[in-house]
Parts: structure tokens; sequence; C-alpha cells
């Protein structure tokens, strides 16, 4: 399955295009339901997990209540660690900072780690623009990347491939033929991908937190790949969210054990690497030269409203676990990069186009993602917001049509007139056969069938 | 391009009226204090163990033994032609044991050198009872690819140093890191994995594919 672009389809017709994949279905309930009992599992070493999602959201909602100042002590205790602080308002600037920093170091070939910010702005494209060659360098989104798509779990980007359509995607780059083991395919990796670390130019991450009281950059892998792409190349860049910041360590404790156990139930990753700074000379080792680019793009318009606490996700994937919606459709219905329960805030905030407003409708409302969330963000709410807000702000023919129809139906000779009519109407309506913005409306959305004889006209016929 | 004090004053102009209040679901004000866990760790270096076994780690040594016994047998059963030590205190004397059972030591700072040996030594800042982790820092082990190129990584920890959770490394960070922090310092546990086809398990994708761990004194 390829990506669907959000402004093609509909999200009725990505969505059907999703479910009629078996093998997506297979995937996505055997990978969603281990990874929520591993979720549940892990909370039980925490004596009050409740009280710790409580605190989390307490912590986020400082932090964010005076976000100006911690970025301020973060891009000074950055400095002060010999990093180039950047700042990107928008995608564009932030890919732009990038591909200047790869022009004038000369750089020809990129290293990456999984990061979704980069995904959001489209820097793989922006570098490939300016005759970069990026590699990812996580197993599942080298995968992806080989075959042209884009991620459908923030955490699991090749979810929706089994193991026989990850072999076939890593052949395209392989000689010999390879089996379908996942050990088999990962030593491939292995092998095929360590050459390119250390021939690579430039790495860029994406960074889990930023710790603003010492300036540090926290990383959490388990692969090693994100370790490898922060120390063998000579140049560093990290991608950070501005929301992504922490006020202190001790904040970092409490996200980042909410975090390894919401994502894949372990009490932590494999990798914790806590970056200050370039390599310091008694060290030996590590990059010389090290940057961030602090990326609003879009944030600060949700920061100070009713969607705020959306900045306080840790991009862990569990409500997209939880979710009903997420477990038959997968990520790419989505249409974007942010899938789920918390694509499906985020994606209509963030794009702000009329196509991408309609992703808050892919929700039972029912609250589980709020559930799984470790840091409590009401997201149900967010969804029933943003719909509100979208039938705010229908179009006038739309809610012009809606009057016209409680007007007819709330009196009994109208309403008896418009079930007659719409029986005929419906028998020669095409709503396909519509055209400019209606059409746009009416797209994805099916007629319903009206029975020839209503239900009145039944009742006395049966009486008589 | 946007400049620092233009971003900001973006995020201030946002952030002009406060967040405005949840009504449905007010936002609580529950203390970020130490985590409270579950495991008894009471016996830390027991609790250690069982952890680090947890994650797939290995013990191959205890205070007990000589040091250089320990580095032995490793060879032996890793059978390594080169060997990348780094300069942690915990590796005293290792690179003669190393020397003298005639195994080739890759030159310190060479990255290519270091990816070409087959087991790399180091020590560590901290243990955690609670994880099985093994805290490695860049400073102290002057450089950070030995315990990352390799396919197996040998860490010698001292007993003394392993503490029962990770809140007691990263809350008192500066008690850790008096003289400031180092460019690099990870929390390792257990061997390299990546559970991204189907979710099964497979080890050494890119780091390590064993972690090896020595207790010392």
């Amino acid at each position: 399955m390829t990506v669907i672009p959000i402004e093609e389809l509909t999200l009725r017709q990505r969505t059907a295009v999703a479910v009629d994949e078996p093998r997506l279905r297979i995937s996505l309930e055997r990978a969603t339901d281990t990874l929520s009992s591993r979720q549940s599992t892990a909370y039980g070493q925490f004596a009050d997990p409740e009280r710790l999602r409580s605190a989390a959201r307490a912590a986020k909602a400082q932090v964010l209540s005076r976000l100006p100042d911690v970025l301020e002590q973060l891009a000074d205790r950055l400095e002060a660690s010999g990093v180039v602080v950047h700042w990107a308002s928008t995608d564009r600037e932030a890919c732009d900072v990038v591909t200047t920093i790869a022009m004038e170091r000369g750089v020809r070939r990129v290293v990456k780690s999984k990061s979704m910010l980069t995904e959001e702005i489209g820097l793989n494209q922006a570098l490939d623009g300016i005759g970069v060659e990026v590699t990812e360098t996580d197993l599942g989104e080298w995968i992806i990347q080989l075959a042209g798509e884009t991620p459908s779990h923030i955490i699991v980007p090749a979810i929706h491939r089994d193991r026989a359509q990850c072999r076939d995607a890593l052949q395209t780059v392989s000689d010999e033929p390879l089996g379908d083991a996942p050990q088999d395919l990962a030593a491939f990796a292995r092998e095929a991908l360590r050459s390119r670390f250390l021939a690579a130019d430039m790495g860029i991450s994406g960074v889990n937190f930023a710790v603003a009281e010492s300036g540090s950059l926290i990383l959490v892998t388990n692969e090693g790949n994100g370790r490898l792409t922060t120390s063998v190349p000579p140049i560093h860049v990290a991608m950070l969210g501005m929301e992504r910041v922490l006020e202190s360590w001790d904040q970092l404790d409490l996200f980042l054990a909410l975090l390894t156990r919401a994502a894949t139930g372990q009490p932590i990753t494999t990798y914790v690497s806590a970056i200050t700074g370039p390599a310091q000379a008694e060290e030996g080792e590590g990059p010389e030269e090290v940057h961030v680019v602090i990326v609003d793009n879009g944030r600060s318009e949700i920061l100070g409203t009713e969607f705020t606490e959306m900045l306080a996700c840790i991009r862990c994937g569990a409500c997209l676990n939880a979710c009903p919606v997420y477990r038959v459709t997968g990520g790419h219905a989505y249409g974007w990069v942010y899938p789920g329960p918390m694509g499906a805030v985020l994606t209509p905030l963030l794009l702000e186009s009329e196509a991408a407003g309609e992703v808050a409708d892919a929700s039972s409302l029912c609250g589980a993602c709020w559930e799984a969330c470790p840091v409590g963000i009401p997201l149900q709410d967010m969804l029933l917001a943003l719909r509100r807000r979208q039938a705010e702000e229908a179009t006038l023919a739309e809610r012009t049509a809606w009057r016209v129809w409680a007007a007819a139906w709330s009196r009994p000779s109208t309403y008896r007139a418009s079930l007659r009519t719409g029986a005929i109407a419906t028998g020669m309506f095409d709503p396909s056969s519509l055209r400019g913005p209606v059409r746009r409306w009416s797209d994805g959305r099916e007629m319903p069938k009206v029975p020839k004889r209503s239900f009145r006209q039944q009742w006395k016929e049966s009486r008589q | 391009m946007t400049d620092k004090q233009q971003f900001l004053e973006t995020v201030r102009v946002a952030l002009r009226d406060g967040i405005p209040p949840n009504l449905l679901r007010p936002l609580p004000d529950t203390p970020n204090d130490p985590i409270e866990y579950t495991p008894d760790l009471s016996d830390t270096l027991g609790a250690f163990i069982r952890s680090a076994g947890d994650s797939g780690a290995e013990l191959v040594g205890t205070p007990d033994e000589a040091l250089d016994v320990v580095v032995r047998r490793v060879l032996d059963t890793v059978a390594p032609k080169v060997v990348a030590v780094s300069n942690d205190p915990e590796c005293d004397g290792v690179a003669e044991t190393l020397t003298s059972a005639g195994i080739e030591i890759s030159a310190p700072n060479d990255i290519a050198a270091t990816a070409a040996a087959d087991l790399g030594i180091t020590g560590a800042v901290a243990g955690i009872a609670l994880t099985g982790s093994v805290v490695v820092d860049a400073k102290r082990a002057k450089g950070r690819l030995a315990s990352l190129l390799p396919k197996v990584h040998l860490v010698l920890l001292s007993t003394r140093r392993i503490v029962s959770t990770p809140g007691d490394v990263f809350r008192k960070m500066d008690d850790w890191f008096p003289d400031g922090l180092p460019s690099n310092v990870v929390l390792i546990t257990g061997p390299s994995r990546s559970a991204d086809i189907e979710l099964e398990i497979t080890e050494g994708v890119h780091g390590p594919q064993q972690l090896l761990i020595a207790l010392v004194d």
C-alpha cells in the first residue's frame, strides 16, 4: 500500500483502500495488540501510574505556560556547550537551515535516525533537491524509504508490512537473494548500513526531549542507529520541535519512565543518549560540530488555544495502538505524517486545510486514546472540539441546506411532503454528478437508500 | 530567516492570555516526586543482576575473581583479533592482559580501527538496578565508540556504583558529573535490538549484538 495524499482522496476513500488490504489488517491487529498489552505490563512497575500521568500532565502544562523562557534558557545552555542554535518558523525555513549547512560544508552523504519532525517538514525531499544522498538508518524507516512509502506508525514505521514485504524492500539494494527471517534481514541492514555510517558527512537526528537546565538533547533508541548517527559523522544536526523541551532532569526522569513503557512496554530502551555539545578535546571521539534547529511550524498557533495540551504529546504511539479506528485502517489512511488519535488532532491544527480538517472525523470518540496517553491529553475532547469548529466553518450553502431541512422536518405537513420528494429524488440523484465546491463535499458520501413507501405509509396500509 | 527574538516573540504573543482553563478536565497540580516502583530493590546488587539478565545482558564475572581471569575467559569465548579499550579507570590493567594474550588493541580515536574491532571494553560510571542499565560517560572513557561499534561490548561495572532507579542518576546529575556534563552520556540496557519487522525482537542491528557485564570491586 502506498501513501495516499490527503489532497487527492477523501478520508472515506483512503479508509476504503486501507480496509481492503487483508494483510494490513492482520499485521495491524497483531502489532497493536502486542504493543497495548506490553504497555499495561510495563505500567505494573509503577506503584501509582495514575499519579505519574497526572504529574506529567501538570509538568507539561507548566513548561508550556513559560515556554519562551524555557526555550531561551535551552538556547543559552546549548550555545554555552558549543552548539549552534537555529530558529525556524516554518517547514520551509527549517529545511533551508539544513540545506544551507550541507551546502556550506560540502556535504554529499547524510545518515538519518528516525524523526517524525523531519517527515513533517519534508527534509529528505529538500536534501534530495540539492543532490545530497540521504539514508534512513532505523531498520523500519529504511525499509519504507526503499519502498517509497511514509511511516504508518510513529514508533514502528513499517508496521503495515509483513516480513515478506519487508524483505522485498530490502532486496532492492541487495545483490544476494535475501530470506525473510527478521534476524537475517537485520543482519543484512547492519552490514549494508555500517559502511554508509562510516562514509557519511553529516548525521541528522530528531530529539525526544531537550533538557533546558543543561542544554542536553535526549535520544531514546533501541537499535543503536541514533548513537551512530550522532557519534560517527563529523557534523550532527538535531531537529527539535519547540514543544519537546523540558525544564529539568527531574522532569526527564518522569517523562522517560512514561515514554518507554507507553511506547514499547520497555522499562527503558536499549540506549538513552544525553548529548551536551560537540565532542570535547579530551574525549577524542564524536562530532566536531553540533547544530540544533528549533522548529515552530504551526506550533505557536496551537499554543494559548483550547488545543494547547496537544503540545504535551511525547510521540509514544500509545493512542494509535489503543484506537479502534487506527487498528483497522492503519496510518496511511490518515493522509499525513501523524496517524491515529494524536494525528487526527495534530493534522487539522498543523495543516489548516479543509481536507486536513476531515481527519478529525476518524475517531469513534470512545476515549481509549485518552486512557492510553501517558501524559493524559484529553484527545477525544479535542477531536470533538475540532468537529465543532469544522461545523462552524462549514460553507453557507451547507448551513442553509441544513436550516431548510430542520424547518421542513419541524412541521408534520412539510415533513410528509419531504419524504415523498426524498423517495423520488434519491432515485434520480447521483452525487457524483455534482460539480464545483459541492462536489468536494459529496465525494466519498453516499446517498441513503430511501424506501419507496415511507414508514408512515406502510403503517397506514397495515392498519387498513 | 527567523531570528531568535522574532521566534520567541511569536511564542510570547501566543501566550499573551496564558493557557485557557480546561473546565471539563482541569489541569492537575500533582508534584513531580521521585517515582515509586513496585519491584523490590532493597538488594540493589541482586536486583541489578536480575534486571540486566532480563534485558539480555550476560553476566560474565564477579568481584571475587581477578580481572585478568575474567578478561581471559571473555577472550576465550569471543576469540577477538582486535579489541578496543576505553580509558575508564575500571579498564586499568586490561591492555596488559590483552597484550600478553597476543591480541591487538585498536588505535584510540580511530573510527575505522574501532569499527574493525571484534570486542569493545569499557567501564561504567553507574549501574541501575531497576532496569539493569549501565551508564557510560564519554569524558571518563575518553571516547564513545568502544561501546558502540564492535559486535561485542564488555562493560566493567563497580558494584559500589550501582543505584536503585534511573531517578538516582537523573535527579542527581550534578553529583554524578560535578565538572559538568560530557558531550555524551549513554544508558545502555542489553544488546542492540530492533522489533521493526513484525515486532519480532532481533539483536545486534546496529550496536553490539552482545552486552557482557563483569562486576568488579
